[in-house]
């Protein structure tokens, strides 16, 4: 089932209708009806995955929780310490033997489905064998439901929190179905127990969350499939010139409108339900570095990795052996940059090959990993030199130039990401030094549609400035009076049906961010 | 209760304005024109009424057949319509007129269903009823849902054409007193003569599609409510041939249908294709339709009872008014024509 597709549409009404209908007790069960039916629907027999998923990490929590109560019983046992410590160990081993069972468990459905060929033409080069690729159809939101499974056990583990002993609890939240596209990445604490009980129907907030799904279509079929057609020429190769900076710049328009607007959709439906799910982006085009890009943008993926790789990487074993060593030297700033190149490069591995197993997304974490660390590295040289210029780095001209230099480095990583191979980026070079050989008019099937994507962007903008400012657009509509209120609704609403790219002669095109 | 309210009174609104801009932003067709005119003419004087594709109000003009034998009828046709929009077209007709005679175009029997877009300038026009519920939802056109929506409310399929809405210009262009018969003065011959008619002895088993059921649905709907329905082939050198001709004359034998292909009487219509053509013997100028016309008119009245002469009937003298109109309007294209 597609997102832009009347059935999507008639399953949001029907299902937050149901729910508010429904005894307040009860109102999970039409959650989960929605799920099944939208996962069953859209996967069919691959829906068993998911369920694999959670019946491993349920069982794998419950398992986990009972060994924690025996570790933690071991203290009131009258026993020796030595014996005490022994025991301790041996429920941490079993703890940790069950943990990496769910780990397996999910990760292996994940590389299994997701990664097979890439692992496959591995071991032929490696072993010079001739195993014949497979390709799987990949379950709907597979890699985003692994990593919310495995954050669950592996809290669990921690004992930031107990496992629930309630299937629904777990279902709930590893099928929720707004989610099933492209994320956001939730966390079991975050909306675990929101899932579960019951909301009461709050009209006004209703009513703000149609809204912001309305704007997320508008991000979606109004601007981004718009300013689509354009990149998707530019990227065939055929165009040069400008026009090549044109489809680079497009595309990063693009694939903001698009995946910010499905987090307004997926985060608005949730809304209806009385639901607040994790925010996926704040305005990541004003950052002033590309570390608070980071920190910005597809946020749930940042701080999965941060929490579940960058730390435990940091305070390894291996990485403080490293820390040891660097911290020999004398320069402390150069030190605490070798300390992060391990914890760094995890991350930024896992963050390309998260996003596909070619060459091409590898070089693409790789390209944020050695920014990442040039940016930490060069800072002292930087502030110096500030100093030396008598830079005022607190003023407006300064942020812009950040925010500007930020912006050109988060765009040479989005040409990477979207073109076909590492080819394509040799291709981009050699055909952007060549003469122009269209007109933009015709890149976008004519002016009226460039127009409207100029206005798209820079109502986005200015709505993203707002935000950054502090400014809640939605509390600032609520104060207004009625006319004047359903004029704004009406007048978006008529955009997004009007100017949207849907229906006959449009393949109700598929999110980008949804193939990950 | 409140918010009850404010919700209704904002579906209402909403849908007004989403139905608005449906009006302006959808272009105007053939039938945009000849239906209005239609549910305007007074209840149950049309005696006969023209149904099909461009084949019949290209071909068939009903003032021609009004001047020659008083009877009235009118054109309900639209471009590459098949039998299957026709014949949904007639059920809504026949709630306006009660016609004695029904003459359908069948040129377009072998072919598979038309465009969707084609479909569109059919059903756009019939209001939403069950005859139009039954349209969409008829399995031999497959509509997906999406597709559904545009017929039920047109904005969804035209909402693209934003860039050509104009307020301003949203009139109805058509010229009532042509009876839903589009008039066309040039002349363009066509290349290949009378020879698509020619049997070259090797004639191919052709069989009618799955739309020559509804001339069936049609002939049965017009048996239970006794109208007479006459088929007919309206000249044209490029959608017709000879093999048409034998499979189509023989399926309405085995069908028992009244069926006249006048691709076979081009000689007794006097249809010239270097003359009486305006788009290379596709369709028939005001030259080629008048002929046609008369020739139909005077079958009509011969082979049909009840078809009555209305010329002097002062119930029907809009008729007459709107017959002079057609005659200023025609008159010197024909001639020019004849005298080319």
């Amino acid at each position: 089932m597609n997102f832009i597709s009347l059935e999507f549409i008639a399953l949001i009404f029907i299902s937050t209708i149901i729910y508010y209908i429904v005894p307040i007790k009860k109102r999970y069960l039409v959650i989960c009806l929605a799920n099944a039916f939208f996962y069953v629907y859209s996967c069919k027999f691959r829906s068993l995955y998911l369920l694999a998923s959670m019946v491993s990490i349920f069982f794998a929590g419950l398992f986990i929780n009972k060994i924690i109560i025996k570790k933690n019983e071991v203290k009131e046992l009258k026993i020796d310490k030595e014996e005490k410590k022994l025991l301790k160990k041996k429920y941490n081993k079993q703890k940790k033997l069950i943990l990496l069972l769910a780990i397996i468990i999910n990760l292996g459905i994940l590389l299994v489905l997701k990664y097979d060929n890439f692992f496959i033409s591995m071991i032929n080069s490696l072993f010079s064998s001739k195993i014949s690729f497979h390709t799987f159809i990949v379950p709907f939101a597979l890699s985003y439901y692994t990593l919310s499974a495995l954050s669950y056990i592996i809290d669990v583990y921690n004992e930031k929190y107990e496992a629930t002993n309630n299937f629904f609890k777990i279902f709930l939240f590893l099928s929720f179905y707004p989610l099933m596209v492209e994320g956001p990445i939730c966390r079991f604490n975050e909306i675990g127990e929101q899932l579960f009980e019951g909301h009461q129907f709050d009209y006004q907030k209703y009513c703000n969350n149609l809204l912001r799904i309305t704007w997320g279509f508008m991000k979606k079929i109004v601007i981004a499939d718009r300013v689509g057609v354009c990149v998707d020429a530019i990227f065939s190769y055929g165009y040069s010139g400008p026009l090549i900076l044109l489809g680079v710049f497009g595309y990063v328009i693009q694939i903001y409108a698009e995946f910010s607007g499905c987090m307004d959709i997926v985060i608005g439906i949730g809304g209806l339900f009385g639901i607040k799910l994790p925010e996926n982006f704040n305005t990541p085009f004003f950052s002033r570095s590309v570390d608070e890009f980071w920190r910005r943008w597809h946020i749930t993926l940042g701080t999965w990795l941060k929490d579940y790789i960058f730390y435990p990487v940091s305070i390894s074993k291996l990485n403080m052996k490293v820390s040891m060593l660097a911290h020999k030297i004398k320069w402390r700033h150069l030190a605490d940059t070798i300390a992060m190149i391990l914890p760094l490069f995890c991350v930024w591995f896992i963050m390309g090959f998260w996003h596909g197993p070619t060459n091409k997304y590898i070089i693409y974490g790789m390209y944020y990993f050695v920014l990442m660390l040039l940016s930490y590295l060069l800072k002292p040289l930087i502030k110096k030199i500030n100093e030396l210029l008598h830079t005022n780095t607190e003023v407006f001209s300064y942020h812009l130039l950040q925010s500007f230099i930020t912006l050109i480095f988060v765009t040479l990583g989005m040409a990477l990401f979207r073109v076909a191979d590492l080819n394509g980026v040799k291709l981009l070079i050699y055909m952007v030094q060549l003469p122009m050989n269209s007109n933009i008019s015709i890149l976008f099937n004519g002016y009226a549609n460039l127009m409207i994507v100029i206005l798209g962007t820079i109502t986005l903008f200015i709505i993203d400035l707002m935000k950054y400012h502090g400014i809640n657009i939605m509390d600032k509509l609520n104060e207004q009076n009625l006319v004047f209120k359903y004029i704004v609704y009406l007048t978006v609403i008529m955009v997004v049906l009007i100017f949207g790219m849907y229906g006959t002669g449009y393949d109700a095109s598929s999110f980008i961010y949804g193939g990950f | 209760m409140k918010n009850v309210i404010k919700t209704i009174v904002f579906i209402i609104l909403l849908l007004i304005s989403i139905h608005t801009f449906g009006y302006f932003l959808r272009p105007s067709f053939t039938l945009d024109n000849s239906w209005p005119a239609f549910i305007k003419e007074k209840k149950n004087t049309i005696d006969v009424l023209f149904i099909g594709d461009s084949g019949i109000y290209s071909d068939v003009s009903p003032m021609a057949i009004y001047r020659d034998t008083g009877i009235t009828s009118y054109d309900l046709a639209s471009p590459a319509a098949t039998n299957m929009a026709a014949y949904y077209a007639m059920l809504e007709a026949v709630k306006y007129q009660h016609p004695k005679v029904i003459v359908m175009n069948v040129t377009k029997m072998f072919d598979g269903k038309e465009t969707n877009a084609f479909t569109h300038q059919v059903a756009d026009i019939l209001p939403l009823n069950s005859n139009k519920i039954n349209m969409i939802n008829d399995s031999n056109y497959s509509f997906s849902d999406s597709d559904k929506l545009g017929f039920i409310e047109p904005f969804f399929k035209y909402h693209d054409n934003w860039r050509k809405i104009n307020f301003l210009n949203k009139t109805n262009k058509g010229v009532y007193y042509l009876k839903g018969y589009i008039f066309n003065s040039i002349k363009k011959s066509a290349n290949n003569g009378r020879s698509y008619m020619e049997d070259d002895g090797s004639v191919q088993s052709l069989t009618p599609s799955y739309v020559a059921d509804y001339i069936l649905k049609a002939k049965e709907y017009c048996d239970e409510n006794d109208i007479q329905l006459l088929l007919i082939s309206v000249p044209d050198t490029i959608e017709w041939n000879y093999d048409k001709y034998v499979a189509a004359s023989a399926w309405a034998k085995t069908n028992n249908l009244t069926y006249l292909d006048f691709n076979d009487y081009l000689g007794e219509l006097g249809i010239n294709y270097t003359n009486d053509t305006y788009d290379a013997g596709n369709h028939l100028n005001i030259s080629g339709a008048t002929k046609l016309s008369n020739y139909l008119g005077e079958y009509l009245q011969k082979n049909y009872d009840g078809l009555v002469d209305h010329r002097s009937d002062p119930a029907y003298s809009s008729w007459n008014n709107d017959l002079q109109k057609y005659i200023a309007t025609t008159e010197s294209s024909y001639e020019a024509l004849q005298n080319s």
